[in-house]
């Protein structure tokens, strides 16, 4: 290529942008109060196809600025932590809250999932 | 850079894992706050969640003094004979580089004495840099709008950076010319590009030379040790060279400005860098008529022993190779050519048995054609010892019965730690072993699963919970990573250390989806005290070296919850064993999975290669599927032609980590010939209860399979039921993208109970499940149908077949 062709670049973002606009689309259509209702009955185990579906989005979501749980009290206490998505550098652990079980927090990541996408969040 | 770590900590490990009565044993421990810890030896068993640990003080081992301790990480090579005279006058220091990440000023080659300083190195975007100075000194200079330029440094020194930066995983000549009379110059050009590179360069790449005038402050190539692949600490400027937390002071022979990528052919010449050169050296010529000294990776490969890597005589050990006598074996040393007593010393075992520039993809196997196998592939985050200092020392009484051991080590501000090893017996006398199955601690070993893993979460179909541990290790990288991990250039993991602190070998560890590994298997060792069921202890290291002598004096194996990763040697003795009708009860699942090699001279060191099939956390690049360590093809055992099937008559079937299932009888438990199994079990349906999630059946579960090699008289005495759409089939058996992988609309998602005598008289009872082990203590006829077991494979009376 000669001078003042266009630097080299990646597409990849434009688009992953592109497909994540359908898919999440076609998922929020899905979310509805008795699945953010059934979410919180029940975190962990057998879901319904729609919850099920949510689910493997928000699960498979790349690690840089994923939620997960962090137990503050082995067994009795846990929050909310962001990951860094970078080796070596600390985790986001400034999140207050906190919660008595695993199903809680396990419900609550789901809660914040929805609201950043600017899903419904109604939790029945 | 990363804010410098605050967590607090005290970790060791001990300098085996597998230790006799009477043995002395070493621990090394570290801290981040130097001082006393309270020392004891105790006998492990297994620990709450919330710290509380069954465990039973065996002697008090007083006060210790910990501290902080360095740990140099980053594979890169030193050759410390390069520190005699050489004749003055001008050098070219020259290598063929594959870079993998930029981000970081990485150095090729330096040397660094009172004297001065050299470096050939790749600046933070990647383009190739010469510099004279103080090694941490020279920076690579950029004008207002980004663009390179030569530059003289304040110090004195010279700086020539190329225009281009290199592009990621295409292969370069990268040369710098050092003239004592004229200045320093640098040229990149890329090889030539073969059918399997990995990156397709475009026509912009063209590559770069720049130079700068003026003498230097040196008269040629130094009396000093040559670094390949990294730089000395030391220098002037340290920063950004060394991890975020090194832990305590570098000592003096320290090393940063790792380099993430492959190498091939240094090599440092006479004269000047010309165009002529540049293009002798892109041909891939080591160039003899100016050679002061060079580093073929091809030779060190095939004089180092491996199996077939010596042309022309497979499966010989060349006589007379060149490291045989050294310290550390023949792996950690590249034959110097050219000058006499300079081979070069790897450090943290970078990855050998790689694919080359001229690597064509036409073979697979390094030992066929190792010279297209020249190259070693450096990582800024490998690991292979710690080195640090011991911290306890301690002698094992004579008659320390076999088992599960731990220092223990506590400060003042209550952070402690349980450093494991285990006791053999000094003379096998019970009927059972239990053998520990540390191959595949060491697979996990570290593992970040949470931190770095983007499929956890999909995995184990929750949120996956982290504890301190994790965030420890997503703090102190510098502890290296586990065969689960994949290097920050993205290349898998294929080295795992037992000389580092293990965090998640700890008896209160948590996986993000619960127990797993030792907590597990020291519940069944729990178990088995409680119900009085004696038993000998060994671990994998031992049966790979000792073979089916390890087994023999047993009536009974007994395997952990999950032991995945076996070695060829490992593989064959259980196969002997069974043969020659000895028993196994195999209280786990996914076991006998993939094939792992242990360094010949190393033996805390196994290597793993996935190749490109399997339940993997990555996979190999093409052509790297064969071992260094042993030359064989890595992989699944089932790809490699033995199956878990044929062995144990059940193998990996599927995995799910959300909520356990149940067992349900089959016809085939009512045959007498299972009655003992049985024997006060009245329910169809059992284990529904157990503290991994909630049933006998789960996590990762395997399944009885003819056509995988499960014996035609095998008896299928259970199978599972209740488990989720959280658990899928194992991918090696989607042949395409089908739908339905489940347990919910597949059948072949469970796990199975199997019982079967062998021909000569050996038997296996495998339980298809890791969960199982959760259930004993807790579940009545889990635990009835274990004691059956165990009880009746104890009795050298023949099993009714």
């Amino acid at each position: 290529m000669g001078q003042g062709s266009p630097p080299s670049r990646d597409r990849e973002a434009e688009v992953t942008a592109v497909r994540l606009d359908e898919i999440r689309g076609r998922l929020a259509s899905l979310v509805t109060a008795e699945l953010v209702d059934e979410h919180r009955r029940q975190p962990i185990g057998h879901h319904s196809p729609d919850l099920a579906e949510v689910l493997v989005y928000f699960r498979q979501a790349p690690t840089a600025g994923k939620l997960a749980a962090v137990a503050t009290e082995p067994g009795r206490q846990w929050q909310v932590v962001r990951l860094s998505g970078t080796p070596g550098v600390p985790h986001d652990l400034d999140d207050p809250a906190r919660f008595d079980s695993v199903d809680a927090v396990s419900h609550d990541v789901f809660l914040r999932r929805l609201a950043e996408l600017g899903w419904p969040v109604a939790d029945g | 850079m990363a804010e410098r770590p605050s967590r607090p900590y005290l970790v060791g490990y001990p300098d085996r894992l597998s230790v006799r009565p009477g043995d002395d044993v070493e621990v090394m421990a570290a801290t981040d706050r130097p001082g006393r810890a309270a020392a004891s030896l105790v006998r492990l068993g297994a620990g709450e969640v919330t710290g509380a640990v069954r465990e039973t003080v065996i002697a008090d081992l007083g006060d210790v003094d910990v501290e902080r301790q360095w740990t140099q990480n980053g594979s890169f090579m030193v050759v410390p004979g390069a520190s005699h005279p050489w004749p003055a006058g001008p050098f070219v220091a020259a290598v063929l580089a594959m870079p993998t990440r930029f981000g970081r000023r990485q150095v090729l080659l330096a040397q660094s004495s009172t004297a001065g300083a050299w470096s050939l190195h790749l600046d933070e975007v990647g383009r190739p840099v010469a510099a004279v100075g103080s090694v941490g000194h020279p920076v690579a200079a950029v004008d207002g709008v980004g663009r390179p330029v030569a530059a003289v440094d304040g110090d004195g020194g010279s700086v020539a950076v190329g225009d281009d930066p290199l592009v990621e995983g295409a292969w370069y000549v990268v040369a710098a010319g050092f003239d004592p009379e004229f200045g320093v110059s640098v040229a990149s050009r890329p090889l030539a590009q073969t059918a399997a590179w990995r990156t397709a360069l475009d026509s912009t790449v063209v590559g770069s030379a720049a130079r700068t005038e003026g003498p230097l402050p040196f008269g040629g190539l130094l009396a000093a040790p040559l670094v390949v692949a990294a730089a000395p600490l030391g220098a002037a400027d340290a920063a950004g060279a060394a991890p975020a937390d090194p832990g305590g002071t570098a000592p003096a022979e320290a090393y940063g400005w790792c380099y993430d990528g492959k190498l091939e052919l240094p090599q440092l010449l006479t004269g000047s860098l010309d165009a002529d050169l540049v293009d002798r050296l892109a041909a891939g010529e080591l160039v003899r008529d100016r050679l002061l000294v060079g580093w073929d990776f091809a030779v060190r490969l095939a004089a180092a022993g491996r199996p077939g890597a010596s042309a022309g005589s497979p499966g010989t050990s060349p006589a007379g190779s060149p490291g045989a006598a050294s310290a550390g074996g023949p792996d950690r040393l590249a034959p110097g050519l050219g000058t006499a007593g300079c081979d070069g010393v790897l450090w943290n075992t970078p990855t050998d048995a790689v694919t080359g520039h001229s690597w064509d993809g036409a073979e697979q196997d390094f030992r066929q054609v190792p010279d297209q196998y020249g190259a070693i592939h450096f990582h800024h985050d490998d690991l292979d010892d710690c080195r640090w200092s011991p911290t306890v020392r301690l002698s094992l009484a004579a008659d320390l019965p076999s088992g599960a051991y731990a220092v223990r080590l506590a400060d003042d501000r209550g952070v402690v730690d349980r450093v494991p090893f285990f006791v053999r017996a000094a003379t096998p006398a019970a009927p059972i072993l239990f053998l520990v199955p540390t191959a595949s601690y060491l697979a996990y070993a570290n593992d970040h699963p949470v931190s770095d893993g983007s499929f956890s979460e999909a995995t184990a179909a929750q949120v996956p919970v982290m504890y301190e541990d994790d965030l420890l290790l997503h703090e102190h990288r510098e502890w290296g990573l586990s065969c689960y991990d994949s290097h920050q250039d993205g290349s898998g993991v294929g080295v795992s250390t037992a000389r580092r602190p293990m965090l998640n070998m700890r008896p209160t560890h948590r996986y993000h989806v619960g127990s797993w590994q030792l907590p597990s298997d020291l519940a069944i060792l729990n178990w088995l005290d409680d119900e009085g069921i004696a038993y000998d202890v060994a671990t994998d290291e031992d049966l790979h070296r000792e073979g089916a002598d390890l087994l023999a004096p047993y009536r009974v194996l007994v395997t952990g919850t999950h032991a995945e990763y076996y070695s060829t040697p490992m593989l064959d003795a259980v196969e002997t064993y069974l043969d020659g009708g000895g028993r196994l009860a195999y209280l786990g699942a996914n076991g006998f999975y993939w094939r792992v090699g242990f360094d010949p001279d190393r033996p805390w060191l196994m290597e793993l290669r996935r190749g490109q099939a399997g339940s993997r956390a990555w996979e190999s690049a093409p052509g790297e599927t064969h071992m260094s360590s042993t030359g064989e093809r890595g992989g699944l055992w089932r790809h490699l032609g033995r199956p878990p099937q044929r062995l144990t008559g059940v193998g990996y079937a599927a995995q799910g980590f959300d909520r356990s299932g149940w067992y349900r009888r089959l016809t085939d438990s009512h045959d007498p010939r299972a009655a003992f199994i049985f024997d006060g079990v009245t329910d169809d349906v059992f284990g529904t209860t157990g503290t991994v999630g909630g049933g006998a059946v789960g996590q990762e579960i395997d399944r009885y399979d003819r056509t995988l090699g499960t014996p035609a008289d095998a008896l299928l005495l259970a199978t599972s039921q209740g488990l989720t759409e959280g658990y899928r089939r194992c991918v090696e058996e989607l042949l395409f993208t089908l739908p339905g992988t489940s347990a919910l609309v597949d059948p072949q998602v469970r796990g199975d109970m199997v019982y079967h005598v062998k021909p000569g008289g050996g038997a296996v009872f495998a339980v298809g499940s890791i969960a199982w082990g959760g259930a004993l203590g807790v579940d009545p006829a889990v635990t009835r149908i274990t004691r059956n077991v165990l009880h009746r494979f104890s009795d050298p009376a023949p099993l009714p077949w």
